[in-house]
């Protein structure tokens, strides 16, 4: 199989490129230590590397048929990707009761006032 | 009654004639020696009362026990003797017919050269299925495979047992299962139930459509099953088992299982039969390539598609919810 030169570069730059992005977001998952920032970092292989492997492999191959069902997986997994993050990320607020202490944030309605800083459940 | 009682009961001369009698007793309600009458037979009544009726549950729970034991022990030693007696058995098959197989690696074994060669030559004309792994696995070897989807079905069963809640229990217990089974379960999720409504369809028809081309593409029961299977858990996790329970029934589950297995077992036996024998048979392997093609391999796709989907639907519900 000959691929062409002007062909064979950009895919394999896409390529590495989402590689890299799904290394980075394996490190993170094993490097950081709390559950919600664990999810930030197991969601960019699923968006980002995918994307980018899936582009790689269109360039390489030519649009064909093939390149349809690539962007029909890529379709479903930015599809089902978020929702699952969305539920884990649910079910980690609501069922950890250290949650202010562990990843402190600011509700929504506290959110005009940037300057005070929110402390607390109950404040 | 008088007011004032007689002057004879008050004299001394009187009451010490009534002792001598026996009609007065002087200690009678000074000393309080022991409790009154009624009280101490209440109390003893209910102290026998506490005494046979622990007694009583004592000794039928012993006799019970004794029973029990007796009947666990007969069984656990009939038990002992079969399983050692079958493993035996079993071990003893298996070695006679490893005595009978080719040298490990020998070159000149018929599974080196002439069976891969022969599945791979005449796999395409003997069985008319394109995909060549469903040809091996579906018409050379089903037997395996029949052997692999009775081994889920075992499995699915084992995980009935064990998990499954009856439904006997106190509604108290059950509310609160309910109550924690919707906390934890994200039932009412807007985002969950949207997406879901657009997956789902193209999940189920994206496995219908493997376990259906099975034979022409690479694919199968296994994978299809698996598919449906996923799609049908995503399904019941976005809407809830409301939803769900109205066409997955356990019935319903037991039925298709059951009857895709007796079908397989029932179609593959008339298959080796008439094939070991030379007899005709109506199974032909059709044109290869058409959908309707392969003899018998699409509809034992099907089969082990409907034991898989079944399967891994069922093994969800019980871990999640012990019952249908």
């Amino acid at each position: 199989m000959n691929i062409p030169l002007w062909r064979f570069i950009p895919a394999a730059l896409f390529i590495a490129a989402g590689v890299a992005v799904a290394a980075v977001g394996t490190f993170g998952v094993f490097r950081v230590r709390y559950a919600l920032n664990r999810l930030h970092a197991a969601a960019m292989p699923d968006s980002l590397g995918l994307l980018l492997i899936a582009a790689g492999l269109a360039v390489l191959f030519g649009f064909s048929l093939s390149t349809a069902k690539l962007l029909l997986i890529v379709l479903l997994f930015w599809l089902a990707s978020p929702v699952c993050s969305h539920l884990l990320a649910f079910l980690e607020t609501s069922t950890n009761e250290d949650l202010q202490t562990q990843c402190p944030s600011v509700p929504l309605d506290k959110l005009d006032d940037p300057g005070k800083k929110w402390e607390g459940r109950d404040a | 009654m008088e007011k004032h009682r007689p002057k004879t009961e008050y004299s001394r001369r009187e009451r010490f004639t009534r002792w001598c009698v026996g009609e007065y007793d002087p200690s009678a309600e000074r000393l309080e020696t022991r409790a009154p009458a009624d009280e101490a037979a209440r109390l003893e009544l209910q102290r026998l009362q506490e005494y046979a009726a622990n007694a009583d549950r004592g000794i039928h729970h012993e006799l019970y026990e004794l029973g029990l034991r007796r009947r666990v022990g007969l069984f656990t030693r009939f038990y002992r003797v079969a399983a050692v007696l079958f493993a035996l058995f079993l071990a003893g098959v298996l070695l006679l017919t490893v005595s009978y197989l080719p040298r490990f690696g020998d070159v000149s074994a018929p599974e080196n050269n002439e069976v891969a060669r022969r599945y791979i030559e005449k796999g395409l004309e003997e069985t008319g299925a394109v995909n060549i792994v469903a040809g091996m696995i579906l018409d050379y070897r089903a037997f395996d495979t029949f052997g692999e989807s009775c081994v889920l079905f075992v499995a699915a069963c084992c995980v009935l047992f064990l998990l499954r809640v009856d439904g006997q229990e106190d509604p108290r217990s059950q509310a609160l299962e309910d109550m924690s089974d919707r906390f934890f379960e994200p039932r009412h999720d807007a985002i969950l139930q949207m997406s879901a409504r657009l997956l789902v369809p193209v999940i189920t028809v994206f496995g219908i459509y493997v376990v259906l081309n099975g034979h022409l593409s690479p694919g199968g029961g296994f994978s299809g099953g698996a598919i449906i299977g996923s799609g049908l858990i995503l399904y019941l996790t976005a809407f809830g088992f409301a939803r769900t329970g109205r066409f997955m029934t356990e019935k319903l589950v037991k039925i298709l299982t059951v009857s895709a297995l007796s079908f397989y077992c029932a179609a593959k036996s008339y298959s080796f039969y008439t094939g070991a024998n030379h007899l005709s048979s109506f199974i032909t392997p059709g044109t290869p390539g058409a959908i309707l093609s392969a003899g018998l391999i699409v509809y034992l796709n099907i089969c082990v598609g409907i034991v898989v989907a079944c399967t891994i639907y069922s093994f969800y519900v019980m871990f999640r919810k012990g019952g249908f």
